[in-house]
């Protein structure tokens, strides 16, 4: 087998925010690859520090956010480190991200085509004349209806879907290597979100994306992932090919998330639920994170942090028990 | 027994452009019937501007609607006198969405819960604090939370609250607003088992609105799709979810995200386009635009909400010669019980 390229190898991450309570470790220790050309997915709940980590890449991080550690490898280059000139070539070129509101993403006071034509201009040097007309080719192929006249439009006027459609537009103009969504589809309806994520799988295609996608949605994770990252109190607790995660989950943590989503349960029978919620940050657990709320616990968990080791073929895991986690525990 | 009936219930919101504008008409809720028997539950499911939120907040004469009836026991819910529609706020109790929004953040928990029991009955502050104590056990809390604030809380310890608020009073009937929507995946399984406890407990009736036909399929025993303030389908969960007739409720069920990477392949219904505005809703059947099956008729007559097989109901024109099956077959073991 071919060994993938790695595209983004992130090394001993650890980011805090500090705040009037203390320092908060949102992002505690974080390794990760992601190959050229697949779509890595990372899962969690909020707070668990996957938008922090995706913030990271780009160094779009809020200024109370400080890097204690790691380095982020973007194809051999450490983007914690490059200069602020280099940073600006890379981002919207090489990498572009896209967010949860689109709203907000977007600027109110500019008309959306003018905003689509920004980037080619910044990066190619393109001529304004040429970038619009670039911009209208690119919100007709993300399935803007009449490019040419909405171009002319500015955002208050679209819908939700069709925001987010025009961030993806300015986004991948470009066609850069990585592309960084952030939960795209929370705020939308399921009908537009199964429109939205179809639209980002064929351009990943088309372009050879690397697409790495932050969601908290399982189903989302199962339609278009080709690995998955669990993380957990700003910590992966698991890494593994997409059918390895729903068939052989081996933390309790990714365990109990997939056996609590209701999507195979009979109807009105009790869902299998993680007791408690996810920990502060502030002050987090002893040992794993996740002892207090698992049901494998033992001393050893208390005392000891597990690290995330390879225990099958491409398939890591940080749980001191991770033999006792049979699979999943589906009741179909 | 039916506890809720509502014929051809309507609800329209005016509002006008400019000063000298002319008025116009949003038709969030239009034409709506449909009853609830006693103890079970009925879930609505429609995108955003499909009228379920205010659907709900009109069963629960939250706000006044614009024509129909809501019979609740019996009862003309619309037509009650003072002291008789505080009986029926006795009687109902309402979840919303976001628990933080909901809950007054200068009252502690003591005090949100307090206050229904000051209005409705005359205890003593003694045996109010106890039954204070006793709902806070029943939705997994404890004395301990009395004193505390909504912002003390976590997201689902908040959504606990607001439950025990709405079930404080023993009512009959809880409208339950996407309550699970804005909570993380594992505190939603809590509170999913919370409330079909306290179901099958009091016997209560839920009208579960949501937009995830995944969790509204998990608690229902009645569907209602509704699509820009119509009812497009209406009929028991097996029915709608394992044969759906309308397209619209095709498409929802085939745009699921499900959790199972061997279906990534399947059949699909396709969905055109965005929801129109419900402020100018398409001519003929409100879905057609966006319908792939939608034929001259579709454009021209809206469709009526008629009976297609016992207890199935369907708004179109296709409803007789349409079927989904083949497109759901693979998603069978997640749609059917």
């Amino acid at each position: 087998m071919r060994v993938p390229e790695v595209l983004l190898d992130v090394r001993d991450l650890r980011i805090c925010y500090e705040t009037s309570r203390g320092c908060v470790k949102a992002v505690d220790g974080v390794s990760l690859e992601v190959y050229a050309g697949e779509t890595f997915c990372l899962v969690g709940e909020t707070g668990c520090g996957k938008s922090t980590l995706a913030l990271a890449i780009p160094r779009l991080l809020p200024p109370n956010a400080r890097i204690l550690s790691g380095s982020i490898l973007f194809k051999g280059v450490d983007l914690l480190r490059v200069s602020d000139s280099k940073l600006q070539e890379l981002r919207g070129k090489e990498i572009a991200m896209i967010f949860q509101n689109p709203m907000t993403s977007l600027n109110p006071v500019h008309r959306v085509g003018f905003q689509v034509a920004e980037v080619p201009v910044t990066h190619f040097k393109m001529s304004w004349r040429e970038a619009l007309a670039t911009a209208v080719r690119q919100l007709g192929r993300v399935g803007i209806a009449d490019p040419d006249l909405r171009s002319r439009d500015y955002p208050h006027t679209f819908s939700g879907g069709m925001k987010q459609r025009s961030m993806i537009a300015m986004m991948t103009t470009c066609k850069p290597s990585l592309l960084i969504a952030d939960e795209p589809t929370t705020a939308l309806d399921v009908t537009i979100q199964a429109q939205i994520l179809k639209l980002l799988h064929e351009l990943k295609n088309e372009y050879g994306l690397t697409l790495l996608l932050i969601t908290h949605n399982f189903g989302i994770v199962a339609e278009v992932c080709d690995r998955v990252g669990v993380m957990y109190a700003g910590k992966i607790v698991e890494v593994a090919d997409v059918t390895e995660v729903f068939e052989a989950p081996l933390h309790p943590y990714t365990k109990g998330l997939i056996d609590c989503v209701v999507a195979r349960r009979k109807s009105k029978s009790r869902l299998n639920q993680i007791p408690g919620t996810p920990p502060s940050l502030l002050n987090p657990p002893t040992g794993c994170r996740f002892h207090p709320r698992c049901a494998y616990v033992t001393h050893e968990c208390v005392k000891e942090e597990p690290r995330l080791i390879e225990v099958r073929k491409n398939h890591l895991v940080a749980c001191h028990n991770y033999e006792k986690v049979g699979g999943v525990s589906w009741s179909s | 027994m039916e506890l809720l009936v509502v014929e051809d219930l309507r609800k329209y919101f005016e509002f006008k452009k400019g000063l000298f504008a002319r008025k116009q008409y949003v038709r969030a809720v239009d034409g709506v019937s449909f009853s609830v028997e006693r103890g079970t539950t009925l879930g609505v499911v429609g995108e955003s501007g499909s009228g379920k939120t205010t659907l709900g907040l009109t069963i629960l004469r939250l706000i006044e609607p614009t024509s129909g009836r809501i019979l609740f026991n019996g009862s003309d819910v619309t037509r009650l006198s003072k002291e008789e529609l505080k009986h029926f706020r006795r009687s109902t109790g309402i979840v919303f969405q976001d628990p933080y929004s909901s809950l007054n953040p200068r009252m502690r928990v003591k005090e949100i819960l307090e206050r229904p029991l000051k209005i409705h009955s005359d205890e003593g502050e003694e045996s109010r604090v106890e039954r204070i104590i006793k709902t806070l056990e029943e939705v997994g809390l404890s004395a301990e939370h009395l004193m505390r604030y909504p912002h003390e809380l976590s997201g689902g310890q908040q959504q606990r609250v607001a439950i025990a608020r709405a079930i404080i009073l023993k009512p009959l009937l809880v409208v339950l607003d996407e309550p699970t929507s804005s909570l993380d995946v594992s505190v939603q399984a809590q509170i999913l088992n919370l409330l079909l406890d306290l179901q099958s407990r009091h016997e209560l009736t839920y009208v579960f609105i949501t937009h995830d036909l995944l969790t509204a399929k998990h608690v229902s025993d009645f569907i209602m799709v509704m699509y820009l303030g119509k009812v497009v389908e209406y009929s028991t969960v097996r029915e709608v979810f394992s044969n759906p007739r309308h397209p619209y409720t095709a498409s929802l069920l085939s745009s699921i995200p499900i959790p199972d990477p061997k279906l990534r392949g399947r059949k699909r219904v396709s969905v055109v386009g965005e929801p129109p505005s419900p402020l100018n809703p398409p001519k003929g059947c409100r879905y057609h635009p966006r319908c792939p099956y939608a034929i001259d008729t579709c454009e021209l007559r809206e469709p009526e909400l008629l009976e297609h097989d016992k207890k199935h109901f369907v708004a179109c024109h296709r409803a007789g010669e349409l079927s989904f099956r083949e497109f759901l077959a693979d998603m069978d073991s997640f749609l059917s019980e």
